[in-house]
């Protein structure tokens, strides 16, 4: 008899010994549903459920939302745009394409203030980093016109240099009839290598031509020599003169998580929930 | 004293030591593998758990179960809810088993481990991968069983809006084999099959058609000369609509099908198999409530009715729902269920009216 109760005694503590949990949230016990036997699907059992789909991407809007804070953002005022864009958007009639794509107004406002935090995170996460980002884009702001005839550039050129005009007027003059506004370029931007090399190579100013020939294949098949004719006007080359302009282009082009890690290695983030950090470890490795 | 008396006197005790130790070494190995890094748990000065801190910032259990529950706590729970309902009411036996079984063995064979992972953990299944065998068996079988149950008590309600757009027929049909099919495309590029027909096999066509053309009973004619399996039961292959047909017969003859009325019969038709003759009557509503296949199709043509079902056999069984958004949740989808059946209704009427 004494041996079986130690049997029993070892069972029982062996079974104690298994995963359970108590609750972490408050009033975990509170029922969702009950099921005929009288056993409750809880709120805890809930809160475990809802942890075992993917949450990354609420996790971490939070933590970037608190390392905003952290930074100087402004986020309340931020969540008060989202929220006036969000009324806006329902004045003129959108609510059901809201409704449909983000499932409730709530969400959209939350999500949409999520991404703006984001953004301004990245920016000053940039602008940080600026001179690193200037090397690698190379940006500088110019007009820039491409002719296909020669005789028609030669003629803008003279006017240019001769007269003392303005590119966007001297191309005016000749019947170049696309509005010519001057723009942010980088060394993505969808230029040819002959413009390039002219703008890393030379000041501010106008150019006068540079020729970019490239091989086509006409009609019959054979290869032709195309050569377009470009006229620049370099208007600035100092980053400090179109940052902000800079600045959002880059938002626009990086990983947006980027900044995000970055910003985690520089702060201490504790987690105190095994799945939450196995969740974020497997995405961050920062956080190891 | 020695050691084998000691042991023979305390075996029970060294098993017990050895089941501990045994049960230890496993628990170990596995909870190492499965989480190289364990984390401890952390409360505020409050007694509420503390998800992480990021400098004087934290996030509480009870602030993200909030947002958590806001965007998704009552479809999780609706998931959960529906699940048990759905495993309560219909009880497991070899034949549930078995097509559960199935249903996960075509699963894994078609997709890879890591997206029925991610889907099933979409679906409320906290183990992924690893319940795949649960998700067939309630998900699919189980579902599909109490669905069923449902159309078929409220056959009335539902089946018009299907029979009238599927047409569903009892199909019958008289087979001449024909060994040599060749499969060729026509000017268009649309296979098309020619028969080379032996001497023995063009006569007994002959005799097929000469027999129906002069009015003998179609059962005798397909008795007498059917090469089907189907042969002596008046070539009867089930009940068949133009969704189920395609799906499961080869085109010639799943086209000849749709393309005939009911009690009419086709002219002949060639698929790789031979010469057909098709002949489709209209089921009652019995041999349609009796039929899985056709039962089985209203639960995917119906999107919201599925949630009545539910909930009807949720009231019968005495689960009770306590949580308000799940509460709502419900409400507003049956509440799509009854204007999807309303909206059926008036189509019908117009459509009649016309």
């Amino acid at each position: 008899m004494k041996k079986i109760i130690i049997i029993l005694i070892s069972l029982f503590l062996l079974c104690a010994c298994s995963n359970g949990h108590s609750s972490k949230v408050t009033d975990g016990s509170e029922a969702i549903y009950k099921a005929p036997n009288g056993k409750a699907y809880t709120k805890a059992d809930l809160y475990e459920d809802l942890l075992s789909s993917d949450i990354t991407s609420y996790l971490t809007n939070d933590l970037t939302q608190k390392i905003a804070k952290f930074e100087g953002i402004d986020v309340e005022s931020i969540a008060a745009k989202a929220q006036e864009e969000a009324d806006e958007a329902v004045k003129n009639g959108s609510e059901s394409y809201i409704t449909y794509y983000y499932g409730s107004v709530e969400s959209y406002v939350k999500q949409l203030t999520a991404y703006l935090v984001s953004n301004e995170l990245s920016k000053l996460y940039i602008e940080s980093n600026l001179t690193r980002y200037e090397v690698d884009y190379e940006p500088f702001k110019a007009q820039i016109i491409s002719v296909d005839d020669e005789e028609v550039a030669n003629k803008i050129v003279k006017y240019v240099e001769e007269k003392g005009k303005e590119l966007v007027e001297a191309a005016a003059y000749h019947g170049y009839e696309d509005e010519i506004t001057t723009e942010l370029y980088t060394n993505n931007s969808d230029l040819p290598l002959e413009v390039f090399e002219y703008v890393k190579n030379n000041g501010e100013g106008f150019s006068g031509i540079i020729n970019s020939s490239t091989t086509e294949t006409d009609a019959d098949g054979n290869e032709v020599t195309v050569t377009t004719y470009y006229l620049v006007n370099v208007i600035s080359k100092d980053v400090l003169e179109f940052q902000d302009e800079f600045v959002e282009l880059v938002v626009d082009d990086i990983d947006s998580e980027e900044a995000f890690i970055n910003y985690l290695n520089n702060y201490e983030v504790n987690i105190y929930d095994q799945k939450v950090y196995d969740l974020l470890s497997e995405k961050y490795e920062v956080l190891k | 004293m020695d050691i084998k008396e000691v042991l023979k006197k305390y075996w029970f005790i060294g098993l017990i030591a050895l089941g501990l130790l045994v049960y230890l070494v496993v628990y170990t190995v596995s909870a190492i593998e499965a989480r190289p890094t364990y984390v401890d748990t952390k409360t505020d000065e409050n007694g509420n758990y503390i998800i992480y801190t990021v400098g004087d910032e934290k996030l509480l259990a009870d602030d993200l179960y909030e947002t958590l529950y806001e965007d998704a706590g009552a479809y999780r729970s609706y998931l959960k809810w529906s699940r048990a309902v759905i495993d309560k009411a219909v009880k497991s036996n070899d034949e549930i088993n078995e097509l559960a079984s199935n249903y996960a063995n075509y699963i894994n064979y078609n997709n890879n481990e890591e997206t029925i992972d991610s889907e099933l953990k979409s679906a409320g299944y906290p183990n992924g991968y690893d319940d795949l065998l649960e998700y067939c068996t309630v998900n699919l079988v189980k579902a599909d069983y109490l669905y069923r149950e449902f159309y078929t008590n409220n056959f009335d309600t539902y089946a018009g809006n299907i029979i009238e757009e599927y047409h569903p027929k009892k199909v019958y049909h008289i087979l001449v084999k024909v060994e040599n099919v060749e499969e060729t495309e026509d000017e268009d590029g649309n296979s098309v099959f020619v028969a080379n027909m032996s001497d023995e096999e063009q006569q007994k066509l002959n005799d097929v058609l000469n027999a129906l053309d002069n009015g003998e009973d179609w059962a005798e004619v397909c008795a007498k000369y059917s090469d089907d399996t189907t042969a002596e039961n008046a070539g009867y292959l089930g009940i068949y609509d133009d969704q189920t047909v395609g799906q499961q017969m080869v085109t010639a003859f799943a086209d000849g099908v749709i393309a005939l009325d009911y009690d009419q019969t086709s002219d002949i038709i060639l698929s790789e198999y031979g010469y057909h003759i098709i002949r489709v009557e209209k089921p009652t509503d019995e041999e349609l409530k009796a039929d899985k296949q056709f039962m089985s199709e209203f639960s995917s043509y119906y999107s919201y009715s599925n949630l009545i079902a539910i909930k009807e056999k949720s009231d019968e069984l005495g689960f009770e729902i306590i949580d308000e958004k799940l509460k709502a949740f419900i409400e507003e989808n049956i509440e799509n269920a009854a204007s999807e059946i309303a909206s059926e209704e008036t189509a019908t009427e117009s459509e009649g009216e016309e």
